[in-house]
């Protein structure tokens, strides 16, 4: 069922997965082959349950871009690496790369089996460092979009609005009058005509009644919650 | 970082935000039957405890707090205090919700359906630049990071391809960003104009550049601390 590819220039692999994976009902036939290539041109089209790397055989950077390839060209095909370097910042470029699963250095066959049993369930075991490199990576990402205009997968308008705006906006949604919020929020009118000019701006819209459409039509914002 | 050095481990000191008196009351104890933590001071209103969280190691958001909130929470604490770790606590088992806890920079993440011991490990690890992510979990953020990877694939936002560069060629970069011709830029060195040459070619090369203005450029836009 889950027929495999295995890319690897070596054969003690092949033998030790064969001998490792004889009896699991979750996998497949395994198929060996030598270069990034080979791969890519002939075998992939063949519906591969998953690819297997070992990065330590190809030659430097080759294994990279071949996971980026696979992960771009065939987004169902899952990927593991194995025999990585055991840098964090080596196995978060395979996963920025788009790895579903990776093994250090070439442990031991059976580790290999079992990352692969976890990949194939859908599932991935994090080692604690690779787990938080991999979280400060996707905030730094995601803060970096944010901050150079977000042409992204959030399309709602008020997720650039700041947490101030955010409460004003809830207060417009409410129809409060500019005075009104002034001295909810203890601020200078003056503020708050800047704070809606601004939000306006962001929203691209002409005037509070869009503005309170826009919030109403969004399913992220909730203006009263905020803090 | 602490090793097992006896009597020298610090004491973790933790903060937490949780507005319902008698959860935060159930924190305190817990957290202080542990000889791990220090300082556990419990706060409802979070713009108070983001005024004093300058003393504290990890700050934990309660599960009473909507997600909304504990998010916001957590974007203002790391913004305001890179050095506090935030826990986020309560999250749905769900992509998005996980998703968007990486993405508001939290350092560890508590599912709703995960036991208490779940969030003392967290702490722990937090405190430690660690995390641990549940092995179903993972994959989600995985996936997250090659999309935003591939999102900004145009973009070398963490300076990747600055790492490259010789400490020589980030000294002519410098100059160059300086807005030096190559004639000035081998008079400051006391070198050849065709070593210069060479220089500004290898480092157009490694930053994918094509003119001494974009290199400037991409030093202007890396992120501070790392030029």
């Amino acid at each position: 069922m889950n027929d495999l590819l295995l890319i690897d220039r070596g054969v003690d692999f092949y033998q030790g997965l064969l001998t490792e994976l004889h009896n699991d009902p979750e996998t497949g036939t395994i198929y060996p082959c030598e270069t990034a290539e080979d791969a890519l041109t002939r075998r992939l089209e063949g519906g591969y349950a998953a690819v297997l790397i070992n990065a330590g055989t190809l030659p430097p950077r080759e294994a990279l871009r071949l996971t980026q390839e696979i992960n771009q060209r065939y987004p169902a095909v899952r990927v593991l690496v194995f025999g990585l370097e055991p840098a964090t910042e080596t196995v978060l470029e395979f996963i920025e790369a788009g790895a579903d699963g990776y093994v250090r250095g070439t442990q031991s066959v059976h580790a290999i089996a079992e990352a692969l049993r976890d990949m194939l369930r859908g599932e991935a075991v994090l080692c604690p460092d690779i787990a938080a490199a991999l979280m400060g990576r996707i905030a730094h990402l995601a803060g970096y979009r944010a901050a150079n205009g977000s042409n992204g997968t959030s399309s709602d308008p008020t997720a650039a609005l700041s947490q101030r705006q955010r409460e004003i906006l809830g207060m417009l949604q409410r129809g409060m009058t500019n005075a009104e919020i002034a001295a909810e929020l203890c601020i200078e009118v003056g503020t708050v005509k800047n704070h809606v000019h601004h939000l306006l701006g962001k929203l691209n819209v002409k005037n509070r009644q869009e503005a309170a459409e826009v919030a109403s039509n969004s399913l992220d914002f909730e203006g009263e919650i905020g803090f | 970082m602490d090793g097992n050095g006896k009597g020298a481990r610090r004491q973790t000191h933790v903060l937490l935000l949780e507005p319902f008196e008698l959860l935060g009351t159930l924190w305190q104890r817990v957290l202080g039957e542990d000889p791990d933590f220090g300082r556990v001071e419990a706060f409802s209103d979070p713009w108070v405890a983001l005024g004093e969280l300058g003393g504290f190691d990890v700050a934990l958001t309660g599960s009473s707090l909507s997600q909304e909130q504990a998010l916001a929470f957590t974007r203002e604490a790391v913004l305001s205090h890179p050095g506090v770790q935030v826990v986020v606590t309560g999250i749905p088992r769900t992509e998005s919700a996980v998703v968007q806890a990486a993405e508001a920079g939290a350092a560890g993440l508590v599912l709703r359906d995960q036991p208490i011991e779940e969030a003392l490990t967290a702490i722990r690890a937090a405190r430690n630049g660690e995390a641990h992510i549940a092995p179903e979990v993972a994959p989600m953020l995985m996936k997250r990071l090659a999309e935003l990877t591939v999102s900004l694939s145009d973009v070398d936002t963490v300076g990747r391809r600055y790492q490259e560069l010789t400490g020589r060629e980030r000294e002519v970069l410098d100059l160059i960003a300086l807005g030096l011709t190559n004639q000035q830029i081998a008079e400051r060195l006391v070198v050849e104009v065709g070593t210069v040459k060479n220089h500004v070619h290898s480092i157009l090369g490694k930053l994918d550049k094509r003119s001494r203005e974009e290199a400037a450029g991409y030093l202007r836009s890396l992120p501070p601390g790392l030029a």
